[in-house]
Order: structure tokens, then sequence, then C-alpha cells
């Protein structure tokens, strides 16, 4: 499995150009500041932004021509975590998790009760939102992306929500799920430490564009890898 | 933070305002003082009161759910979509929240009646006849109620995060699975509100529904035209059933803050 191409977003305010090439198992990173176009290259995988220009295709079949072709989010396997989480505030942590589920009631309340163990959620699940840690809604909302077991997961600051404390649990836990589901990853982050441990792979950008592309230690060794960890993340 | 709110309100303020709630309880209170209450059930019970009450009763929750398919839908598109032309929608579509009914009552005769450019296609091809009928007065309720509805539903989508509905995308719920499990049930309590609105709005229509409909005993005589025509003869009578229209609204009131206001939390 692949997604490959190249994105290409032309707006009054912004352009953005980024070639892709991502393989099953593979984690890619998306590092730069504030702004060079991080969440906006998720959000076009994802099918939440049209392409103008370039060309997005999953193995063969193609996701958006930037012209006529163009497969809705709801018709893509996707999985993404946004910035913010973003749980449904009228369905408990169980009920958001084994919405994107397949299959009958039962089957969905036993996915989703497996994922939300799984990050060590499970004792919350008949809770609301508002009254979950952020922390813990994030968790849920992981929970929620991988319960859907997409071909393609997006990963936005998936940690920046969580205390200090618990990132390290959180992302070995995610790294080792990606692995297992060898599904196809994207993760957009201004931590350091969270690119070192998941990515394979990272491309820097910079006002929509590909400025250094390689391992995050071959980056970190050309300083190239300009990264702001105390920025509040969500707007890349 | 009430005693906060209020030690800063001035007192010329604080004097008109309660100059401005006795203007609106007043009158309540002295149609409750005032009436004949010995006989408001046997009145109340009367065969032409229980037959008008029927008729608003299954007039107003036709209306509700005739708003509800037409309503929801279109105050989806005004707060959705980008096409041109919305603002023009949209006035057009709250228009009749303005407009005296008995003008929105004159519009309908022109489109609906016999000779309308509608109504004469509907008597010629399918045989129906609006006005006169109770399908006349559910039609004069819509065409006053639904706008209630679909400001207050249009309101409440326009408040909601994009971001839920584009979560609900990326977990493969389409537009219309996305509207129905996450849109309308975050806006819920607005759209019960919003609801209520449009039935009690519809339970009291008279202008539009008189002109339209007409005032016919037991086929377009729905309980403010009942009472409308009781005061003319019988103030008891008129008095009885105007209680029976201000003790349901009461209920429609407290059913609002009570179980729709507080339910949820969002």
């Amino acid at each position: 499995m692949s997604l490959s191409g190249t994105i290409g977003i032309n707006r009054e305010e912004f352009s953005l150009v980024v070639p892709l090439d991502v393989e099953g198992g593979e984690v890619l990173g998306l590092v730069g500041r504030n702004g060079a176009g991080k969440t906006t290259v998720l959000r076009a995988v994802a099918g939440l932004e049209r392409l103008n220009l370039g060309a997005l295709a999953l193995d063969d079949q193609i996701l958006d021509d930037a012209g006529r072709r163009f497969v809705p989010a709801f018709h893509r396997s996707v999985g993404m975590v946004f910035a913010g989480g973003t749980l449904f505030p009228h369905l408990d942590a169980l009920e958001n998790v084994s919405f994107g589920v397949a299959g009958g009631r039962q089957t969905k309340r036993r996915e989703a009760t497996a994922w939300l163990e799984r990050f060590g959620v499970a004792e919350l699940r008949h809770r609301r939102p508002d009254e979950l840690s952020r922390g813990q809604a994030h968790k849920v909302a992981l929970a929620r992306a991988f319960a859907r077991r997409p071909r393609i997961l997006l990963l936005d600051e998936p940690t920046a929500a969580l205390d200090k404390g618990s990132r390290p649990e959180v992302r070995a836990l995610v790294a080792e799920t990606v692995s297992a589901m060898s599904t196809l990853c994207i993760v957009a982050s201004h931590d350091i430490d969270e690119i070192l441990e998941l990515c394979s792979r990272v491309l820097v950008l910079d006002e929509g564009r590909v400025k250094h592309t390689g391992t995050p230690q071959d980056l970190l060794a050309s300083a190239a890898l300009v990264v702001e960890p105390n920025v509040v993340p969500g707007d890349g | 933070m009430r005693a906060a709110t209020s030690s800063r309100v001035p007192r010329v303020a604080g004097a008109l305002g309660l100059l401005g709630g006795l203007l609106l309880v007043v009158p309540v209170v002295a149609l409750v003082a005032r009436a004949p209450w010995g006989t408001v059930l046997s009145n109340l019970g009367s065969p032409a009161a229980v037959q008008a009450l029927e008729l608003s009763g299954i007039c107003s929750t036709a209306t509700l759910i005739i708003s509800i398919i037409f309503g929801v839908p279109l105050a989806w598109v005004l707060a959705r979509s980008t096409l041109p032309g919305m603002r023009v929608l949209r006035a057009a579509a709250t228009l009749p929240m303005v407009l005296p009914p008995v003008v929105g009552g004159i519009a309908l005769l022109m489109a609906f009646s016999r000779y309308g450019p509608l109504g004469r296609v509907l008597f010629s091809v399918f045989g129906i006849q609006l006005t006169y009928s109770i399908a006349g007065v559910i039609l004069a309720e819509t065409f006053v109620a639904m706008p209630f509805l679909v400001i207050t539903v249009e309101a409440a989508l326009g408040a909601v995060s994009p971001e839920l509905e584009e979560v609900s995308a990326t977990l493969g719920a389409g537009p219309w699975r996305t509207f129905l499990s996450v849109t309308l049930p975050v806006i819920g309590p607005s759209f019960a509100a919003g609801c209520a609105l449009t039935w009690a709005r519809a339970l009291g229509e008279f202008g539009a529904t008189i002109t339209f409909a007409g005032d016919i005993a037991g086929r377009t005589q729905t309980l403010p035209l009942a009472v409308y025509l009781a005061l003319q003869r019988d103030e008891g009578l008129a008095v009885s059933l105007s209680i029976g229209l201000l003790a349901i609204s009461l209920a429609v009131l407290i059913g609002l803050r009570g179980r729709w206001l507080g339910a949820v939390r969002t």
C-alpha cells in the first residue's frame, strides 16, 4: 500500500505544494512552524480539503486529481486525530469510539471497549467528553481513530494535549499499534521527541514548501529540524 | 452572580424594567382573576370547545411535522450553503415572522385559492381545494410558524464547530448520517426549543388562518377563532377558552425550561 502524489493548494493567502510518497507501515513526520502547512497536508489527505493542483492516489485509486475526481472523506479509509481531539459532546467515550467501527451493535461495543482498554481509559467509557480531562479525552480520540482500522492514519499533534508524564507511554502505544496494523501514518508535530520516536522519515515544511527531507536523526544532526516545542499546536 | 448583575443596573432602568414586566404580567393575571372558575371546566368540555381544541391540536401538530420535514433542510441549506442568493433566501424565509398574519393569509389566497396559479393546478389536476379546508388551516399555520423553526435551527447550526462534522466524515459517516447522528443531537436543545415555539405559534395562529381558511365550525375553526367568535356573544365562554390556551402555553414554557434548556450540557 502506498500513498503518493503531490498536494497542491492555492488560496489567496496561502499556497502549498508538497510531494508525498508514503508506504504502508511507514510513519512520515511533518514538522515546521505554525502556518507552514502541516495540518493542511493532513486535511487534504483526509479529504477535508480539495486540491487545486497535483493529484493524490492510494495505490492505484485516485483520491483527488484537482479536477473531476474527488473521493470525499467519508469514502476514504482514514482515521484522523485533530489537534483538539474533538470528541462528539453528546456521546459518551464508548459511543464516540464505536461511531466509526463497522458491524453490528455488539461488535461495535466490543471493539470500542478493547480500544479504550488499550489506551487505558476503559473505566471512563460511560463518561461524556465534558467529564473527561483534556488528556483523557485525547486518548479517547486516539482510540476512536484506531478503532476504525483505517488504511491511512493522520495524527495532528498526537500527544500535545497530554501531560508530559504520560506522553512517552502514549507515544510508545501509538508506535506499537501503527506497526502492528501496518497502517500508513502521517504525523504533524512540534515535539522533537515525538518525531524521533514515531517517525521513520520527516518532511520539514516552510511556507507550504518542503525545505528538507530525511530521517529524524539526519535532520537533527544537520540542524535542519527546526521545531518549536513550546508553540501552541493546532493551526499548522 | 445575580446580585452582582442587578447592582450594576441603574435605578431608572430598573423601574422601567419593572413597569415593562408588569405590562406583560397584568393582563394575564386579569384573565385568570376574571375567569368564571365555576364554569371554566364545563365550558372547556362543551362540544364546540372540544371540537375546536381537537382541530387546533391536529393542525398545530401537523404544522410542526411539516415544518420539521421542510424547515430543517431549509435551515441546513441557509447555514451551510455557499451558493449565491442565500441572503435573499434567508430574508424570504423569515419574512412571515414580521409580516402581519392577515397579509400572509391574503398572499396565500393569491397563490392557493382556486383562482391562484398553484391553487388552480391543485384543483384542476388533483381536485384539491385548500381554501376553507383543514389542509388550508395547516398551510396557513405552516406559513406563519415554520420560520421560527428555521431561524432557531439555522442559528444553532451556525454555532456547531465544523470540526465535529469533519471528524464524523473521517469516521466514514456521509452527510446524512453526520447530520442526523452528530449535528442534530448537538443542536438538540435549540431544535427542541424551535419545535416548541413553532408548535405554540401554530396553535395561536389567527390572522392568516381566518383569512385563508375561513371560520367554519368543525372544519377550520381552531381554538383562537372560536375564542374570537365566542367573545361576540358569551364573554364567559371566551375567557374559559382563553384559560385553556393559557394553560397549554404555560405547559410549553415549563417544558422548555425544565426538560430542554437544562437537559444537555454542551
